[in-house]
């Protein structure tokens, strides 16, 4: 049996470090069940948490330090991006407590402090867990957006915009900055947007496309719309919409064609 | 004011909502009420984050809000879009006038 | 008060409009625009507003007047170089700038004068 009685707690931990780093090591091994996560970089977040930990207790804090909620994060942000579970992550930090209770079950009075900060890393690194999965999910959010606004240049000064789904408020703020910050990157004087994967239109998405063409216009660039639908278009007539300051084509290749025109290009079959 | 939108992550056009939204309703102030304060914040709500300026004056007061509110509607110069256009560019807008004691305006823009 | 700066080449004036505009310097460029457009017979007039970090609604009146009082000289207002995130506050606004012609910078402005003066001859 040990002796714990003789010792304080941390100086405790410190001596049987070794012993009771390979415990919780092989505990994780068992019971994480996480094959595709290296050996070594388990180990290296161990030994930082154990020696964070009795860093803390020896100081006699009740809060974990810069360097232990720092060690934490980077952890959880290494479980997170492995697309590991938040149960994972935790059961990776509360399972020190597991493994401790178990080498010194009679000693449990001279643990509370011990518990109380392992289970604050518990919480900083469910927080930090969390924290990272949402950046994760805005960033994919982010890029599917920007996978849904492709804005292609058709021609030298001329761009096209094929807007595919519904158009709710947040998405068409999205398409008009990036078309207008594409008109100004790429100096084109000709936008063509087709609506035609558009499936409905109502009032406001309708007042969008009008902001759209004339803030374009404000900075010296025209919008075409093309693909507007019979049935949007009866829509828009019947919702009022004035649609006769901007420049509308049937088609796409419609659209185009007018844009060359204004160009000053013709496209002609060789002969 | 630029580092207010810019500690909190607005984009560019955000960022020039916020400028354009402080230069109507400082413009306001300085015109009609011979000058005011802006207080600016930092916003946070049920997870979301933004930024809060108040602008407050002792000034003569809007007898008509509802009128003031309207586009092209000015006692001065300007084009009488400076609190209806700014209404349009915030998120959340608020107006509080009493003749005689002076305006407080409070324009809200949240982070997409 | 912001500098005035305003070139004069092959029978247009380019003019900057200034990132930050208060009462004096507005006055100051209408002056000058007039006195310049006078002096040198300019056919057409380049206001370059790419400085703009922003344009509130009372810079879009003196822009709108600097737009008239050169129609009124007898030379053709172009307004360039609008920033994007510009134009979209503009106009959420609810601000135009009352059918004055515009281009994406001042080359482009500068061809679109040249073709159509072309076309009138």
């Amino acid at each position: 049996m040990l002796d714990t009685d003789a010792v304080s707690t941390p100086a405790l931990l410190r001596r049987e470090r070794d012993e009771a780093l390979r415990t919780w090591g092989e505990y994780l091994n068992r019971e994480l069940r996480t094959p595709n996560l290296d050996r070594r970089i388990v180990d290296e977040f161990c030994t930082g948490l154990y020696d964070g930990l009795v860093a803390a207790l020896e100081s006699g804090s009740t809060t974990l330090s810069d360097s232990l909620q720092g060690l934490l994060s980077a952890l959880s942000v290494e479980f997170a991006e492995r697309g590991f579970t938040p149960s994972q992550t935790a059961t990776f930090v509360l399972s020190l407590k597991h493994v401790l209770n178990e080498r010194y079950e009679h000693a449990a009075p001279t643990m509370t402090g011990l518990h109380k900060l392992i289970d604050a890393m518990g919480l900083h690194s469910m927080d930090a867990f969390i924290g990272r999965r949402e950046q994760i999910i805005r960033h994919q959010s982010q890029e599917l957006l920007d996978l849904s606004v492709p804005v292609v240049p058709l021609w030298e000064g001329i761009l096209s915009l094929p807007i595919i789904g519904t158009l709710d408020s947040t998405r068409a703020q999205e398409i008009t900055e990036k078309l207008l910050f594409e008109i100004a990157r790429t100096g084109s004087r000709y936008a063509i947007l087709d609506i035609s994967g558009v499936p409905t239109v109502d009032t406001q998405t309708a007042q969008h496309l009008a902001k759209t063409v004339a803030a374009a216009k404000l900075m010296g660039a025209e919008c075409v719309i093309t693909g507007i639908r019979p049935a949007i278009a009866q829509v828009m007539v019947a919702l009022g919409i004035n649609l006769s300051d901007i420049e509308t084509r049937f088609s796409l290749a419609e659209g185009l064609r007018y844009c060359f025109s204004k160009l000053n290009l013709t496209v002609r079959p060789e002969t | 004011m630029d580092d207010a939108g810019r500690a909190i992550g607005f984009g560019l056009v955000d960022q020039t909502k916020l400028m354009t939204a402080a230069s109507e309703l400082a413009r306001n102030i300085v015109l009609y009420a011979n000058g005011g304060t802006m207080t600016i914040e930092h916003a946070r709500a049920a997870g979301r984050s933004g930024v809060r300026l108040i602008f407050e004056d002792g000034g003569p007061g809007i007898a008509d809000l509802e009128r003031a509110m309207q586009d092209g509607y000015s006692t001065g110069k300007g084009m009488g879009l400076g609190l209806p256009g700014a209404k349009r560019l915030a998120h959340e807008f608020a107006i509080a006038s009493t003749p005689g004691v002076g305006t407080r305006v409070t324009f809200m823009l949240w982070k997409r | 008060m912001a500098d005035v700066h305003i070139l004069s080449v092959d029978g247009v004036l380019l003019v900057t409009f200034p990132g930050v505009t208060d009462d004096r310097t507005a006055e100051r460029l209408i002056e000058e625009v007039g006195s310049r457009l006078v002096e040198r017979a300019a056919r057409a007039v380049l206001i370059d507003v790419s400085n703009a970090r922003m344009i509130d609604s009372f810079m879009a009146r003196v822009l709108a007047g600097l737009a008239g009082a050169s129609r009124l000289l007898g030379a053709e207002p172009v307004v360039v170089g609008m920033r994007p995130e510009v134009a979209i506050t503009m106009v959420e606004l609810g601000m135009d700038l009352g059918g004055v012609a515009t281009a994406l910078n001042v080359e482009h402005g500068l061809a679109d004068l040249r073709a159509r003066a072309g076309r009138r001859m």
